[in-house]
């Protein structure tokens, strides 16, 4: 089941909301666990079994290492490599054979592809953070499965994170409220991440999915438009994601942290990944770059440590070569930053600002080709500067027709809506009843707008015609 | 939640008249397809095709896109006036290789024909009629227009080489192109009855002079004049996306004062369906559709007999033949089982009509076998 789909928003939500608030407090972890399963279950039943595999090792683990014996390391370690096994088995098993079918083409023909379990990156992350944080001391391990089962299966953010750390909800998990204020900020956030997914993420999807599919019809153009459209697209789709993930957390009584601050306003790639996907970025930084030392070793070393990050994160994100390249590249970028351009760029903060958006999207076309051929000939199309006619109709053609989307989607990436709620601060209007319908107006909009586009994108006419 | 709810209890429908197609139905649970995950896409698509407000929903939405601009979706771009155009049929590169693409397909099908006729020795001809983005290449927006309209060359260079191959090609170009009656519909892709009606006069000439035929049709003025669908959505606006608003299209048809009395049978069995039926939607108004074997008998066998091969522009061709003519047969390959060849073969045609050719173009898997 997904967020933007007509059976969780008209079925499952209203229900599982309704449902909370009349359960009484001692049950609704247990009501929220069910639901989270149904929620995983829905579409592929079977794959229930990596999820609960998932949480049993990892709750066996937390409650082996929640000692002072001496074996609690290798306990910890027993448990993070399950929990690496399982994943590569899942998400990596068959990159690996096709990468390995033209030494060994019987081996791949044998092979019977691998399903791929939902949202199993962000589950497996958020397991091993849990053990990992049980073992440094910093949470106390669950005794009760069932604590563990819904920590990991929570399902706002069991699919598409953010990965949550015990430690920042462990106070919440036996003893929130839901205030009514929680409420209302959670419905406001949910709906924006909802109109930023179904509304911006999907029209750009659109335009980006015809471009980057047919390669016969690439040129300066199309090209460029091409990787705009998914920048804006991963951008509103991810981001949306975690909006409203973090709405239902709030819904709930959780507090979720952020994981994305309006990254396209980054004037380093430094920056950018401070702003980008912060759940995944320092949980590297926690559980992978500071345990390899971080920056506080030999400069061999600390490249050394960015590059294994960097290899890692690609990896995480997908199982092909453009993504371990991606993360190479970032790796690379990163570098060239810390030791030879030092910040220089980013004094300047619009030469800083653009070189950095120029160099990210660079990545996302690493990241958006079907093959790392793909990828490099797209980029060389891009940079190749040759005006054509039809590539110039293409561009137009795209930028006219969506000029609405654009428009949006452009000033969308700056934080306007922050300096809207600064202003009204300032002016003392935010508390005021004015502002309050305002906002609601305007969120009962974008809901109206979203569940629209929702039903109207089942539209599908099927007519005999040839032009 | 609450349209929610009525949706799930409101009676379900089963076909959708602007989409065309089915819409998905409640499938039951069984272990199988719920452990597999297909019971549940079927569901989340059963959800959204039922939703009690779809229609509304549905024009609220494309009149929003409407507003804010969106000018091109679904492969239809709505030029000037609202006409709807498809975008497929732009092409902006001539070449040798997209000459070779467009008339090869075409003439090695005619080819076949005229072969076949030869052998039962009756008349072939290519029955040209241009499109309808030609006919409002004008109508295109500028971004979507490079200066220079191929089609047209296309054809002509299809209609000199089918002549070149001793072909009998009637090019109804001048006679619509140069036509300022309302002869293409605005919103949909097919000429109109009255389109029609010029293509059959033109057809109906060539047939007197080349073959001294004494074929008549009355002068348009002179017919029962009907006008119903006033503000008839057609195909290609249904496929862009229709908001609501009024079209200008319509349907308009006339009938001879005395059509003679006939026989009608839909692929073999004898229908009682008028030739143009009003209560029909407008798609299927005339000759009910696209069927794939339609034959009327006036018993008149002073009268030659005519078979048109093609897809729904012979719809509105075949109620007029019915007064010329004495059989009009009709073959639509798309849903024609059998092989036209031996239905030439098999039948006593003195006339065969390949309307329009474009069915040869890239789809062979869904044209009936010619041989």
């Amino acid at each position: 089941m997904v967020f933007s789909s007509y059976v969780f928003l008209f079925i499952f939500l209203p229900i599982v909301c309704g449902a909370y608030f009349i359960l009484p407090a001692r049950a609704r972890n247990c009501f929220l666990l069910i639901a989270s399963l149904f929620f995983y279950g829905w579409n592929k039943p079977l794959l229930l079994v990596v999820l609960m595999f998932s949480i049993a090792v990892n709750y066996c683990t937390g409650r082996l290492v929640d000692t002072k014996g001496r074996f609690k390391k290798v306990y910890l370690i027993a448990g993070i490599v399950i929990n690496i096994v399982v994943l590569l088995y899942y998400k990596y098993s068959n990159f690996i054979v096709r990468s390995i079918s033209c030494l060994f083409p019987e081996i791949a023909t044998k092979w019977v592809p691998v399903v791929l379990p939902l949202g199993i990156s962000f589950f497996t992350f958020q397991g091993m953070s849990y053990t990992i944080d049980v073992y440094r001391g910093d949470v106390k391990a669950l005794k009760n499965p069932l604590d563990v089962a819904l920590y990991i299966s929570l399902f706002p953010q069991l699919v598409a994170g953010p990965i949550v750390r015990f430690k920042s909800i462990a106070e919440e998990f036996h003893n929130r409220t839901s205030t009514i204020d929680m409420i209302g900020y959670g419905f406001r956030r949910f709906v924006y991440g909802l109109s930023k997914k179904i509304i911006l993420a999907d029209t750009f999807g659109e335009i980006a999915d015809e471009i980057f599919s047919s390669p016969n019809s690439w040129n300066f153009g199309s090209t460029w438009i091409g990787i705009l459209a998914y920048t804006l697209q991963i951008y509103y789709d991810f981001s949306g994601y975690s909006d409203m993930a973090i709405g239902l957390g709030s819904f709930f009584g959780f507090h979720f942290g952020e994981n994305f601050n309006f990254p396209y306003i980054s004037t380093s790639i430094t920056e950018f990944w401070h702003r980008w996907h912060i759940s995944l970025s320092t949980w590297f930084r926690d559980y992978v770059y500071i345990p390899l030392g971080g920056s506080r070793v030999t400069i061999t070393r600390h490249i050394f440590n960015i590059m294994v990050v960097w290899l890692l994160t690609g990896a995480w994100h997908g199982a092909d070569w453009s993504f371990i390249v991606w993360g190479i590249y970032y790796g690379v970028l990163l570098l060239i930053e810390k030791y030879i351009i030092k910040n220089r760029l980013s004094i300047i903060k619009p030469l800083g600002w653009m070189s950095t958006i120029l160099l990210v999207m660079i990545g996302w076309v690493l990241f958006r080709a079907d093959t790392l051929s793909h990828a490099i000939e797209y980029l060389i199309i891009m940079f190749s500067f040759k005006f054509t006619h039809v590539g110039y109709i293409i561009f137009m053609r795209r930028l006219v027709n969506y000029f609405f989307f654009w428009l949006v989607g452009l000033i969308g990436i700056f934080p306007v809506s922050n300096m809207i709620t600064e202003f009204a601060s300032e002016k003392g209007y935010k508390n005021g009843v004015p502002y309050a319908i305002i906002e609601n107006i305007f969120v009962m909009v974008l809901l109206g707008l979203s569940i629209i586009t929702l039903i109207a994108n089942n539209y599908n006419a099927f007519i005999y015609f040839q032009f | 939640m609450l349209s929610a709810a009525v949706s799930l209890i409101k009676t379900d429908l089963e076909y959708s008249i602007d989409e065309n197609r089915f819409l998905a139905q409640f499938e039951s649970p069984n272990f199988h397809n719920v452990i597999d995950g297909t019971w549940e896409d079927n569901f989340e698509s059963y959800s959204l095709d039922q939703y009690a407000l779809r229609s509304k929903v549905l024009k609220l939405y494309f009149l929003l896109l409407d507003s804010i601009g969106v000018n091109e979706r679904n492969g239809i771009v709505r030029g000037r006036e609202g006409i709807t155009l498809g975008l497929n049929s732009l092409r902006n590169e001539n070449s040798q290789a997209t000459e070779d693409n467009y008339v090869i397909p075409r003439l090695d099908a005619m080819m076949v024909l005229q072969s076949v006729c030869n052998e039962t020795g009756c008349k072939f001809i290519s029955l040209q009629i241009p499109y309808k983005f030609d006919y409002y290449a004008d109508y295109y927006p500028a971004l979507y227009q490079d200066g220079k309209n191929i089609n047209i060359l296309l054809q002509d260079s299809l209609t000199k080489r089918a002549r070149d191959n001793g072909i009998d090609v009637v090019d109804t170009s001048n006679e619509l192109l140069n036509n300022s009656e309302y002869v293409y519909y605005y919103t949909d892709h097919h000429y109109t009855y009255r389109g029609a009606y010029y293509v059959y006069r033109e057809l109906l000439e060539h047939l007197n002079e080349t073959y001294q035929e004494k074929l008549t049709f009355p002068e348009w003025g002179d017919c029962q004049y009907h006008m119903i669908h006033e503000y008839f959505v057609g195909s290609g606006l249904k496929k862009f996306g229709y908001s609501g608003r009024k079209t200008k299209d319509h349907v308009e048809y006339v009938i001879p004062y005395n059509m003679p009395s006939y026989l009608r049978l839909e692929n073999g069995a004898v229908s009682n369906i008028p030739l143009i039926n009003e209560t029909r939607n407008a798609y299927s108004m005339f000759m009910s559709g696209d069927m794939a074997n339609t034959i009327v008998r006036t018993d008149r066998p002073q009268l030659p007999t005519i078979l048109y091969i093609g897809c729904s522009y012979t719809n509105a061709l075949e109620t007029m033949s019915v007064y010329s003519f004495d059989e009009m047969h009709s073959l639509d390959p798309r849903h024609f089982r059998g092989s036209i060849c031996d239905y030439i073969r098999n039948h006593d045609i003195d006339y065969v009509v390949l309307v329009r050719n474009d069915l040869y173009e890239g789809n062979p898997e869904n044209i009936a076998s010619i041989d």
